[in-house]
């Protein structure tokens, strides 16, 4: 089974697939210029002659990422998005643990290059297993250590995780969803339900809500997906108020705050709906029911799904969970507990079954919905000779969520480091997202009774 | 901070470069965009909630705006008070 495949045998040639503000591609328009793009990619002679090759995949953010991106899944090659803000090292790290055969370079779908890859050592996991799980992509996510696990999701699970996420969306032809959200953290699960259910993509530019607005009222939107900043910046414009004709605002990557949906409702007279968008099982849990009453929930799970708290922890079960971490190999039978996913977040329910977030099992910052491990910015803090201890933890605000934030005990407190020079460190190391914005001295740093640095 | 002395665009530039873009050419002028050169929503957000602190200024969703983050002389208006 291909995804790719199965989209247009539903598609409607002449609907609308993608706008842009450069591009506006129908479902036809689509499947050719895909096509296009697909023959000219395997006729390149860097492209990778093997069964399944995985293929990284680095361009920006447009249409021409959704024509690229399913060029490749068409060939049945595995589908592994480069964020644009890794740094040099976390790029060849992806590139290792993915043991990737070739990437493919794409400022547009008409100048790309393919650059093909050699490693020194067979790749970590088995390379048989995963090609008999028909995967559709490999999505790399930072680990505590900074080490990936990288996250496996076939065709199969790709198909079962958004007929169950769609279940709430109910995104149909007549949509047209307006999409502001970074496309190698979200093309394999949002933008292909918007496809396989015939809806139109409306690509907005992510800092000007101004052209989001205009895009939105001039096509006609009915959903959107964005994060608390998105909202917030929308509900500044003086034309706010056209955003009130949407069907549904769904806000995603990190907490929705009080302030921010009051704010949003007070200019546009709608609610926004909060979901828990995870990695590992797509969208289960979606605020369809008290978004109004309740808008800091998450809400209750879709029908597919059930949920359980285990000593606060939320568990999850339903269709879509991942098929395997790669590194170390991990087949998802053996990651689940009898069958259960443990998300990693600490929850509550109310009286009505709605959730909340309340925080993290382990330690993780979450920076506009990437995940920030403090423990590999201590560690790269640590590696200047003048830092004796480091502790980072997360600062918040109410419509921006939260920003690491360093505390240093220097080695000699008369002559501490300078911040920039901290900085300029982390910056070479680490993601942009990840560098802590603030940087205080000092004495000493709370530590737990087992002598472990206390992050709360 | 119209009672002291306004933030200079240079000012800002030098705040951008030590944060978000590190590879800002030292050239860099008042009127030269941002976005043109890498400032991304990640790097809008953060910058807000630097300077938010740095200024002890809270940025209005009203001036959450493409135009007021464009360059050196547009932020500066903002700290400043007086973004358009």
């Amino acid at each position: 089974m291909n995804i790719v495949e199965l989209i247009f045998q539903r598609a409607t040639a002449a609907a609308n697939a993608v706008i842009s503000t450069e591009l506006r591609l129908t479902f036809g328009e689509l499947e050719s210029r895909m096509n296009t793009f697909a023959a000219r990619m395997s006729a390149d002679s860097a492209w990778p002659k093997k069964n399944r090759p995985r293929i990284g995949l680095d361009a920006p953010s447009g249409a021409d990422y959704i024509v690229v991106a399913l060029s490749i899944l068409k060939q049945d090659a595995c589908f592994v998005p480069i964020p644009a803000e890794l740094t040099a090292d976390e790029r060849a790290q992806l590139t290792k643990s993915t043991a990737l055969d070739a990437i493919v370079f794409a400022k547009s779908a008409e100048d790309f290059r393919i650059e093909p890859v050699t490693h020194d050592s067979p790749p970590a996991f088995d390379e048989a297993a995963l090609e008999a799980l028909n995967p559709a992509f490999i999505r790399f996510s930072s680990g505590t250590t900074g080490a990936s696990k990288g996250i496996v999701i076939s065709h199969e699970t790709l198909l079962a995780r958004i007929t169950a996420a769609n279940e709430g969306l109910r995104i149909g032809a007549q949509d047209r969803v307006l999409w502001v959200l970074p496309m190698a953290h979200h093309f394999a699960v949002s933008i292909v339900l918007y496809l396989y259910h015939g809806a139109t993509t409306i690509l907005a530019p992510a800092s000007d809500p101004k052209v989001m607005i205009e895009m939105a009222r001039e096509h006609g939107a009915t959903v959107m997906y964005g994060s608390p900043y998105h909202y917030t910046m929308l509900s500044g414009q003086p034309d706010a108020s056209a955003l009130g004709s949407l069907r549904l605002a769904v806000s995603t990557a990190f907490a929705l705050t009080m302030e921010v949906a009051e704010l949003f409702a007070d200019k546009t007279g709608l609610y926004l709906t909060q979901g828990m968008g995870i990695i590992e099982a797509g969208l289960p849990i979606l605020n369809l029911e008290h978004a109004e009453d309740k808008p800091t929930s998450i809400g209750q799970p879709l029908k597919a799904f059930q949920i359980r708290l285990d000593d606060g922890e939320l568990l999850l079960r339903g269709p879509g969970v991942f098929d395997a971490y790669l590194t170390p190999w991990q087949p998802r039978e053996t990651v689940l507990r009898n069958g259960w996913f443990a998300t990693g977040d600490i929850a509550e329910m109310d009286e009505d079954g709605c959730l909340y977030l309340r925080g993290r099992v382990r330690s993780v910052i979450n920076v506009g919905g990437l995940k920030c491990f403090p423990e590999e910015v201590e560690a790269v803090l640590c590696t200047h000779p003048e830092v004796k201890a480091a502790r980072v933890t997360a600062k918040t605000h109410p419509a921006l969520g939260a920003m690491p934030s360093a505390e240093i005990i220097p080695q000699n407190a008369a002559s501490p480091p300078t911040a920039l020079e901290l900085r300029k460190l982390c910056q070479g190391r680490l993601s942009a997202y990840k560098v802590p914005l603030f940087y205080t001295f000092v004495s000493e740093l709370p530590l737990t009774a087992s002598g472990k640095l206390r992050r709360y | 901070m119209s009672a002291t002395a306004d933030i200079s665009p240079n000012t800002i530039i030098e705040l951008v470069r030590e944060t978000v873009l590190p590879d800002l050419p030292a050239d860099f002028g008042a009127e030269a965009d941002f976005f043109e050169s890498g400032l991304d929503s990640m790097g809008v957000m953060q910058l807000v909630m630097f300077l938010e602190e740095r200024f002890s200024k809270k940025v209005e969703p009203t001036e959450l705006s493409r135009a007021n983050f464009r360059n050196g002389s547009t932020l500066a208006a903002l700290v400043n008070g007086k973004a358009a």
